[in-house]
């Protein structure tokens, strides 16, 4: 169990402190997917890869320990508009530590369809049947959390190249 | 000229745009730099999903609770080779007759008291560790099994191992090395968090205490580096990996330390 924990544990928890915001309560809940994970482990068929049966185990369980709270796309909290505080010799690997640090800013719904969607590579119509909402809910709370980053990193978002007319628009790939 | 709106803009990532938008992308290059922009947002995002961080819980933490929700029947050897006063977390048995909802209450208690135990073992094993004699080590390594019990004899009048620890095997020995490795990372992170030998902010003020802590942040950076040039030699040794990992998680407790430092107008997103 131990060797299995040491390998998958960056992963898994990775997940889990993406999904939630406060470190303690993050804490917790992983460790209640650690104990739902080794419970079900003689459930595991092998069917999907470990650490995709893993991942789709704490996706869930966060999910429910959000809602049990009842925190999960509650109030929708007020955005603090301040701008990121970004270095002058900012380079592009800083983008990913930075969203992970602006994250935290969003209101919880749209933080939460934010991970799974853009980061963990769900579906709308998933998140839709995950979280109890539309489709149309899941897409509004993604384009308002990348709308809500894109202002909270346009100081770092800018000062990387300025586009060029090749780095205009070109339609999403189907 | 009418911008689109950063929503709309947001949703182009994924929606092909209309005529009128795509003229409009054409025109305007205010709308074309937000579209770029959350484009990479999108991507980096996107990259995030692979990547690692150090467990949240420590394992000595995870199997206590597992072997009171009754996952976990076996006693580990490092706890069976473990003095009785400096066992670090609660004993399996006496939590076994927990509630679950007890369990969650006691969790911060059981957190503090693992903690407060491990500065002890830290000393201890590290001390005595390093005391450990060449015939002890030659021994544990011979093939009879009857011939590999180490003693780790006490150092000093004093000192916490009150009894000398027992080894059968090289398998015990080596399970109760990983739990001083992980007693050791616990300990880490604890110091990290509270600070309690520096107390950054009585001596020197905020100011002070935000320059202390990006002065640690540079070290810990320093220290990920080497053990980043290690891990590339020796993707899977164990020892290296959890350093490396014990390091990138008190890296980010000392990140979060900073601003709980710096003034209310001033946020680190990156570092």
């Amino acid at each position: 169990m131990r060797a299995l924990w040491a390998e998958h544990a960056p992963r898994v928890d990775a997940v889990v402190r993406r999904l939630v915001h406060d470190l303690d309560e993050a804490a917790d809940i992983a460790q209640e997917v650690w104990i739902q994970i080794f419970r079900a482990l003689p459930t595991f068929r092998g069917d999907a890869q470990f650490s995709t049966w893993a991942h789709r185990i704490a996706v869930n369980r966060t999910l429910n320990a959000l809602r049990r709270a009842r925190r999960l796309l509650g109030a929708q909290e007020e955005l603090t508009e301040e701008t990121a505080m970004v270095e002058d010799d900012v380079e592009q690997p800083f983008v990913r530590e930075s969203i992970t640090r602006a994250l935290d800013r969003l209101p919880r719904g749209a933080r939460t369809v934010f991970v799974l969607h853009d980061v963990e590579g769900y579906t709308h119509e998933e998140i839709a049947g995950q979280l109890g909402i539309t489709t149309g809910g899941s897409k509004s709370q993604l384009f308002k959390a990348r709308a809500k980053l894109r202002r909270l990193l346009a100081p770092l978002m800018d000062h990387l190249s300025s586009p060029t007319l090749e780095d205009g628009y070109a339609a999403p790939v189907a | 000229m009418q911008h689109l709106s950063p929503e709309r803009i947001a949703a182009l990532v994924d929606e092909p745009a209309t005529a009128d938008e795509r003229t409009h992308f054409e025109l305007c290059a205010l709308c074309r730099a937000d579209f770029v922009a959350v484009r990479r947002i999108v991507a980096a995002a996107a990259s995030e999903r692979d990547r690692p961080i150090a467990p949240l819980v420590p394992w000595s933490q995870l199997s206590t609770a597992l072997r009171a929700e009754g996952v976990l029947t076996q006693t580990p050897a490092a706890m069976v080779s473990m003095p009785l006063d400096i066992r670090p977390i609660s004993s399996a048995a006496s939590l076994m007759t927990s509630t679950r909802s007890e369990m969650r209450v006691r969790r911060g208690w059981q957190r503090a008291t693992g903690i407060a135990a491990a500065a002890a073992l830290l000393v201890s094993v590290g001390v005595a560790g390093g005391r450990m004699t060449m015939a002890s080590a030659q021994r544990a390594n011979t093939a009879d099994p009857s011939a590999t019990i180490a003693s780790v004899q006490p150092i000093a009048p004093g000192m916490p191992f009150t009894a000398a620890a027992q080894y059968r095997t090289s398998d015990d020995a080596r399970a109760s090395l990983n739990s001083a490795e992980e007693v050791y990372s616990n300990a880490l992170l604890w110091l990290a968090a509270h600070d309690s030998a520096l107390a950054p902010r009585q001596l020197g003020g905020a100011q002070a205490a935000a320059s202390d802590y990006r002065q640690r942040l540079e070290v810990l950076d320093a220290a990920m580096a080497t053990a980043r040039r290690a891990l590339y030699e020796a993707p899977d040794d164990p020892v290296m990996n959890r350093y490396y990992l014990a390091t990138l998680g008190a890296r980010e407790v000392t990140l979060r330390r900073l601003t709980t430092v710096l003034p209310a107008s001033q946020q680190v997103l990156e570092y």
